[in-house]
């Protein structure tokens, strides 16, 4: 049977630094690797997470050195939590184009925020869109 | 033989070589590299590509990942590049993507799938992926682009409908 540790909690702030958001990935992953979470919803995690921090890093700090990220996670065994904020201008968070439509289904572009939205339980943005909390709560287990 | 793939016999001292030289290694330049006679001899296939493999089955090139997770982002642009140059370099147009093994892609990485078929479409060509994980797939149907890639579930499926 997998040891299951008790919860995890991370904050940090970060450069706006691709290589450095990624370890901090990989920090989480393995947190809720070790809090019992697997399968599907550590994909989806992940998925979420790494369009937020890369939004974040490209988007909204413009990878400027200068700009820090803040990540803030909070893993139980059954629940994830995770803040991540920016010191960029934000965005019109509550417009974000459908990619799905006709005119951008093609266009390798715009996808993340839909994703987020979709994977995660909750998502929400602060008003001026530079931050962003995301919950997950885990799936109940499949039937054997 | 296409252009830049291809068997090589390769002897023991090309390995340190291989090794001192990885960052900046490109393989294209292989094909014409001299080799050191310094013992035995392995018979290796050579990559054309860092990211990708791709091998070819009766006019469909199978492209496969070298990566289990798609998600550095310097990867992903070199990705990009050679998925692309095989249509624009090598003008191959029949090209099935097998994602056997690919644990993980970021929508960056599925922006670059989608480039990819932008350049298929625009050299009158077919572009396939099977072998995705449901997780994976998953992605595909929330962002609809399950309906913009023909997905089939295994590598002889794939290769198959491109003969129907």
């Amino acid at each position: 049977m997998t040891t299951v540790q008790e919860d995890w909690s991370f904050d940090k702030f970060l450069p706006s630094d691709l290589d450095v958001g990624h370890a901090a990935i990989e920090e989480l992953m393995s947190a809720l690797g070790m809090a019992g979470w697997e399968g599907m919803d550590l994909f989806r995690i992940q998925m979420a997470i790494e369009e937020a921090v890369v939004n974040a890093i490209e988007h909204g700090n413009k990878k400027s050195l200068d700009k820090k990220i803040r990540l803030v996670f909070d893993v139980t065994p059954e629940k994830a939590v995770m803040t991540i904020s920016d010191e960029g201008a934000g965005f019109d968070h509550r417009n974000v184009a459908d990619p799905t439509t006709e005119e951008l289904i093609d266009k390798p572009r715009g996808r993340g925020v839909m994703l987020m939205r979709e994977l995660m339980n909750e998502v929400h943005f602060n008003e001026v869109g530079n931050q962003v909390v995301m919950v997950k709560l885990r799936s109940p287990a499949a039937p054997e | 033989m296409r252009k830049g793939s291809g068997s090589l016999l390769v002897h023991a001292g090309w390995f340190n070589l291989m090794g001192s030289q990885a960052a900046g290694f490109h393989p294209r330049l292989a094909a014409t590299a001299s080799f050191f006679h310094t013992g035995f001899e392995v018979e290796i296939e050579m990559s054309t590509h860092r990211r990708i493999t791709v091998v070819d089955d009766g006019g469909v090139s199978i492209v496969r990942f070298v990566d289990k997770k798609i998600v550095d982002s310097g990867s992903i642009e070199q990705l990009g590049e050679e998925m692309n140059s095989l249509v624009t370099v090598d003008k191959r147009n029949m090209i099935l993507l097998n994602f056997d093994g690919v644990e993980f892609m970021s929508s960056a990485a599925l922006n670059k799938l989608i480039s990819l078929n932008t350049k298929v479409k625009a050299a009158a060509g077919r572009l396939k992926l099977c072998g995705l994980r449901a997780e994976i797939k998953e992605v595909f149907t929330i962002t609809r682009l399950d309906r913009v890639f023909d997905l089939r579930k295994t590598e002889a499926d794939a290769v198959a409908a491109f003969k129907l």
